[in-house]
């Protein structure tokens, strides 16, 4: 191995600290215009006339887009149900709605930011208000308003699972414990708000240059909502200033496509440039879905589980997004890494008038988790067991059976994770079993807790979808390969994938990193390479790269100068599930991981410092190793920020937090005194040279580790977070 | 409006302005001067990713308003490496894998300069309460904190 | 941002004739006023930016007060050695302001006439019952810090004056005083409840006088003249003080926002006064009489 498991520098390095990596909002063209969106700034209503002759007449005001002027009012990256623009006239029923406060009304295009600021104070929106639907348990009733009237129901999605009898699960478990949880939403917080530049290139294409998760996913929902053939958009990422999810779906990339082309109808051909500030950041995107699982596991007195019964009501919010994903990892995630013989989940994601839910790190997966992990934190105590020996009692090897009644692909080592992460942390092996170290003295007016929590993710996109991705490599030189050009579509959105990418095609040529350049970000120039999400593009890009490198070597063996190959990698094939029993194959490839935490709390103040995360994870094999270890140390501190501070705070449908100074992310003084990252490198027999996902993984299982350590320290459970120093409070009954 | 004729000096170059009133430094050198290493994060001074030195001092660019900058020095990321010649913090940022997305950076940089133009050899604690105004996402923070270190014993700011 | 003039005196006779004009507003770190310009929420006809003036900008032991120029930034304080050794809690708030970029250009005038309930450095300011000077074009007067701040955002400032400096006078004997804060996050925390002791000590080691202020439990920063009376004489220990957070409860009206609730603020504020009184006699005790 000559190029990976290697930490090289970034190839983006450089220009990000000298400060000329250009991010969207740094995009200028010459003789550029600017846009304002007006946001509906209320949860639901229909909107019943918008009159903008005010604001047109405003000097300098170029051209005001409502719904009637969208060739195909709606999109959506699952199913297209929410309007680009939403208002009456336009072409398709039921998009004069608003159905959050972030929903769009119009955008102005002028001379500069401040008018079209000026202009969008100046349009005159009546509304009718219509009651909003905020609970989603209420949205499930039957009766409920309907939030989209053309569905039968306020459900964006529903999976059902039966595996075994419960019934004799039940009867057969000494032990029964039953728990409530609730998850919270939150706000992704990357550090660039969303911003981006439209324009027509040479070739007479409506080109958008914002930052994105997936170029020819994006490219294809802007083309169909301006009713455009594909090859007449191209999409450009710019150097992107964080994702986490957050920059799956659409922000300002169909409306901003939509202005140079109604402009250039008016004979204007000029580019046009959008910056969201924070706060239209905060309610313009989507978020982490607040979940509500309530949830019964049985186990017998010697420790063996022998039944789960979950409920999980996701808080979709407006629009579908991904709801339906994500719900589908909660609905895995829900029993964990376990192997439990009787099993029923009932799932679904709901619609109300709040932000939508969508996709953000572990998508899904922190939400089934934290129900999970903490039935099995309760289950050891009740049962007297330690909980790392408990676990280990019931973990899925190779060739158990899932929830979904099927084994788990490739290397099934949770067994291994589970004691590394228990041996690096607080636990040692005494006598053959695992028990927790004497404690350090606590500091005066704290008290200190250890806890423990595991989980599992999928890599790839899952049930059914064919998982695939494309990659060019093209050699060049004469006698030897002096310069190879990679080209892959991979959003680099601050992970590392496009050194990844380099150093996977450095070695698949077997050349130095140094040759190689990767052309990427562009629809043009790039084939289709899937989302920079499900902690897949390390697999599916190393995947495609290897196969273009081979195909291009042989070219080359047989005298082609340059020698051009280009290749589409597709994953092992998965399945849907059953829709009565939940069985399948929906995956086919996890990461495991098994987190530890210590932390103390001031039972006064209730605030809480995590001061020990040992993060453990097999990653197949580190492509580069700090890399690796920067995705476990950022994915646990915003975990941390999950679980300890960030609040997002919605009522009536309106957004509480949409500042810093509300909304509260981890600063540098906020991080554990010990932060391990534990990287396990156990190949997969699918992954490029054994690399598996992993950047997903840190946040899984974090959430019940530390309240675990929280009932540890104090004696009582949290079933809900963000654990603020009030929620402490209250849980200790002192307020 | 009142414009107000400006005279400032930015990464050493002399710069003569003609600005609003209501303009901020970070559209200053956004907008007019084109220096877009400098990050708009939040515009309310709670990101720290315009982090910019006004006469030395690490501040908000989002915070100052255009016509206090006559006569004053500013020097942003991009005046920083000079010749090409990285500083020994742009160095252990890059080399140290403490850059992630890199929206931060920029700020992150200015804020650890003047930390170690004012100390050279910070603790560790040190370097959170100098970095604490600047927001990452991404790194969680110790890759960033291991390069102040590193870039301490290696040359300092400069 | 909306539009407005902006003026930039050099001096204080500048200061005052700019002030004077009709809409005139002080422009001091801008910390505050910017991020309320932007949203619209102030909308002042000319901002007068006042960091120009140098002469407002100052640290001074006059003997029998210390007084602090209205422009002095939160870092300068932090920094002052002056400061450390004659109000340690002053010191210890201006550190925990916002971060180093906010704390570089806040001031300690505009902290003061920002009136927020949540401002650190009033608890310590008012148990050193510290006083304003206040100046117009046709002269100047001095109050007390406590009188001068009347409501959330409220100030007794009329139009056309300002803040020149605050000064309070040096505590003697065996003394200590000392600032906590909760916030909701360790880096740049925004006080969900502060609080300020000062605690002097007799030969005996029993309180002679006590005072103690708590922020962002009511309108505006207050003294908790109660629990600071009921201390008097007492042989301090944790009993006394935890006795003394429970009476500081009964001062207070603390109200639920964004940030916290009623509840936990009346909690937390209980157990701060507890700490902070407990670490100001700490002090004290340390101190040669």
């Amino acid at each position: 191995m000559q190029a990976i498991g290697k930490s090289q520098r970034r190839v983006d390095a450089l220009d990000k600290v000298l400060g000329r990596a250009a991010y969207p909002g740094d995009l200028t063209r010459p003789d550029q215009l600017h846009m304002k969106i007006l946001f509906a700034g209320r949860p639901h209503a229909i909107v019943k006339e918008i009159d903008t002759s005010k604001a047109a007449a405003l000097e300098g005001v170029c051209l005001i887009l409502t719904a009637k002027d969208v060739p195909c009012n709606e999109y959506g990256l699952q199913i297209p149900d929410q309007p680009v623009l939403c208002g009456p006239g336009s072409s398709k029923p039921y998009t004069d709605r608003v159905r959050f406060v972030g929903d769009q009304v119009a955008a102005v295009v002028a001379e500069s930011e401040e008018i079209a600021a000026a202009a969008c104070k100046l349009i005159e929106v009546t509304y009718e208000d219509l009651p909003p639907v905020l609970d989603p348990f209420e949205s499930l009733q039957e009766g409920a308003f309907l939030i989209h009237p053309d569905k039968d129901s306020n459900i964006f999605q529903s999976y059902r699972l039966r595996k075994g009898d419960l019934k004799q699960g039940f009867q057969d478990a000494d032990v029964i414990v039953e728990g409530e949880y609730h998850t919270p939403v939150q706000e992704h917080i990357f550090l660039q708000p969303e911003a981006g530049l439209a324009y027509y290139d040479e070739e007479g294409r409506v080109v958008v240059a914002a930052g994105g998760q997936w170029a020819h996913e994006e490219q294809e929902q802007i083309a169909h909502s301006l009713g455009l053939e594909l090859d007449q958009v191209r999409v450009i990422h710019p150097a992107i200033g964080g994702a986490f999810g957050g920059r799956e779906d659409i922000s300002v990339q169909i409306v901003l496509g939509l202005a140079v082309l109604r402009l250039r109808e008016k004979g204007i051909d000029r580019p046009v440039k959008i910056v969201w500030s924070r706060e239209e950041s905060i309610i313009g995107h989507h978020k982490r879905h607040a979940y509500h699982i309530k949830t019964r596991w049985g186990a017998t007195r010697d420790g063996k589980l022998t039944a789960a019964e979950v409920d999980i009501v996701a808080d979709g919010g407006a629009y579908m997004y991904t709801s339906n994903k994500v719900l589908l990892n909660a609905f895995i995630a829900c029993t964990s890494v376990y192997d439990i013989p009787n099993i029923k989940v009932d799932a679904r994601a709901v619609a109300t008038n709040k932000v939508p839910g969508g996709a953000f790190r572990g998508f899904g997966g922190p939400q089934g988790t934290f129900s999970a992990e903490s039935q099995m934190n309760k289950l050891a105590e009740e049962l007297g067991l330690d909980p790392v020996e408990f676990r280990l009692k019931n973990v899925l090897h190779k060739g158990s059976l899932t929830s979904v009644s099927t084994s788990l692909p490739g290397i099934v080592n949770i067994t291994d994770v589970l004691e590394r992460c228990a041996e690096e942390s607080f636990w040692e092996k005494r006598q053959g079993s695992w028990e927790i170290q004497e404690a350090h003295p606590e500091p005066e007016g704290f008290q200190r807790g250890v806890g423990f929590a595991c989980g599992l993710k999928n890599i790839g996109f899952s049930a059914g979808y064919q998982e695939n991705s494309w990659a060019t490599v093209e050699l060049y030189g004469s006698e030897t390969i002096e310069e190879v050009i990679v080209r892959h579509a991979a959003a680099e959105v601050g992970q590392g994938t496009h050194t990844a990418i380099v150093q996977m095609t450095a070695e698949a040529v077997g050349v130095p990193v140094e040759k190689v350049r990767i052309i990427s970000a562009d629809t043009a120039e790039t084939r289709d390479s899937g989302s920079v999400s499900a902690s897949r593009m390390t697999f599916m890009a190393g995947n495609s790269v290897y196969g273009a490198a081979k195909a291009a070597l042989k070219k080359w063996e047989e005298e082609e100068r340059p020698a051009i190959a280009t290749y589409q990698y597709l994953a092992p094939k998965t399945t849907k599930l059953d829709p009565d029993t939940g069985a399948g194959k929906p995956n086919f490839a996890y990461g495991y991981t098994a987190q530890a935490v210590e932390l103390l709390v001031d039972p006064e103040t209730g605030q809480i410092v995590v001061t020990r995360v040992y993060s453990t994870h097999d990653v197949g094999r580190a492509i580069n190793p700090d890399q690796v270890r920067g995705q476990i140390e950022g994915g646990v501190v915003q975990a941390l920020g999950y679980v300890l501070t960030e609040k997002f705070i919605q009522e009536g449908g309106y957004v509480r937090t949409d500042k810093l100074s509300t909304y509260l992310i981890p600063t540098v003084q906020d991080i554990p005194e010990v932060l391990q990252p534990v990287v396990m490198e156990n190949p997969d027999p699918n992954g490029p040279w054994g690399a598996l996902g992993m950047a997903e993984m840190p946040f899984i299982s974090l959430a019940p580790a530390v309240t675990a350590a929280l009932h540890d320290a104090t004696g009582i459970w949290f079933d809900d977070f963000p654990l603020t120093p009030e929620r402490v409070l209250r849980g200790l009954g002192k307020i | 409006m009142a414009h107000h004729m400006i005279s400032l000096l930015v990464n050493g170059q002399k710069e003569k302005l003609l600005v609003p009133s209501n303009l901020t430094l970070l559209h200053v050198l956004r907008d007019m001067l084109g220096l877009t290493g400098t990050k708009n994060g939040c515009e309310a001074g709670e990101c720290g990713a315009c982090t910019v030195l006004l006469d030395g001092e690490p501040v908000n660019s989002c915070m100052v308003l255009a016509p206090e900058l006559d006569g004053r020095e500013v020097i942003t990321v991009e005046g920083l490496a000079k010749d090409g010649q990285l500083t020994p913090l742009q160095e252990a940022f890059a080399e140290l894998s403490a850059v992630q997305c890199g929206y931060c950076t920029p700020g992150m940089l200015m804020s650890a300069t003047a930390l170690l133009r004012r100390k050279p050899h910070p603790t560790q604690q040190d370097v959170q309460e100098a970095l604490v105004g600047n927001l990452c996402r991404c790194t969680g923070y110790q890759r960033i904190i291991d390069a102040v270190m590193v870039a301490s014993r290696t040359g300092g700011a400069e | 941002m909306q539009e407005f003039d902006y003026l930039r005196p050099r001096n204080v006779a500048e200061l005052k004739e700019n002030l004077s004009q009709p809409g005139a507003r002080i422009l001091a770190g801008g910390t505050d006023i910017i991020p309320q310009l932007r949203r619209g929420k102030s909308a002042p006809k000319i901002l007068v930016d006042t960091s120009g003036i140098r002469s407002l900008r100052f640290i001074e032991d006059q003997g029998d007060r210390v007084v602090i120029g209205a422009m002095t930034t939160h870092q300068e304080i932090a920094e002052s050695q002056l400061v450390s050794d004659l109000n340690p809690a002053l010191r210890i708030a201006a550190e925990s302001v916002g971060s180093t970029q906010t704390r570089c250009r806040g001031t300690l005038g505009g902290n003061i006439a920002n009136a927020s309930p949540a401002a650190d450095t009033l608890p310590p300011l008012l148990v050193y019952e510290a006083s304003v000077l206040i100046q117009n074009l046709s002269g100047e007067r001095e109050v007390p810090l406590e009188s001068l701040v009347i409501g959330p955002g409220q100030t007794a400032l009329e139009e056309g004056e300002f803040i020149h400096s605050i000064s309070f006078r040096p505590l003697t004997g065996r003394w200590g005083s000392h600032f906590i804060k909760v916030g909701k996050r360790k880096g740049m925390a925004i006080s969900v409840v502060n609080a300020a002791a000062t605690v002097v000590l007799d030969k005996k080691g029993s309180v002679s006088k006590a005072r103690v202020a708590l922020g962002a439990v009511g309108p505006v920063v207050i003294r908790c003249r109660e629990t600071e009376s009921s201390l008097c004489g007492k042989v301090p220990d944790r009993k006394v003080f935890e006795k003394a957070g429970e009476q500081a409860r009964e001062e207070v009206r603390p109200i639920t926002d964004i940030r916290s609730t009623e509840e936990y603020r009346l909690h937390a504020a209980g157990v701060i006064v507890a700490r902070v009184l407990e670490a100001a006699a700490e002090q004290a005790r340390g101190r040669m009489g």
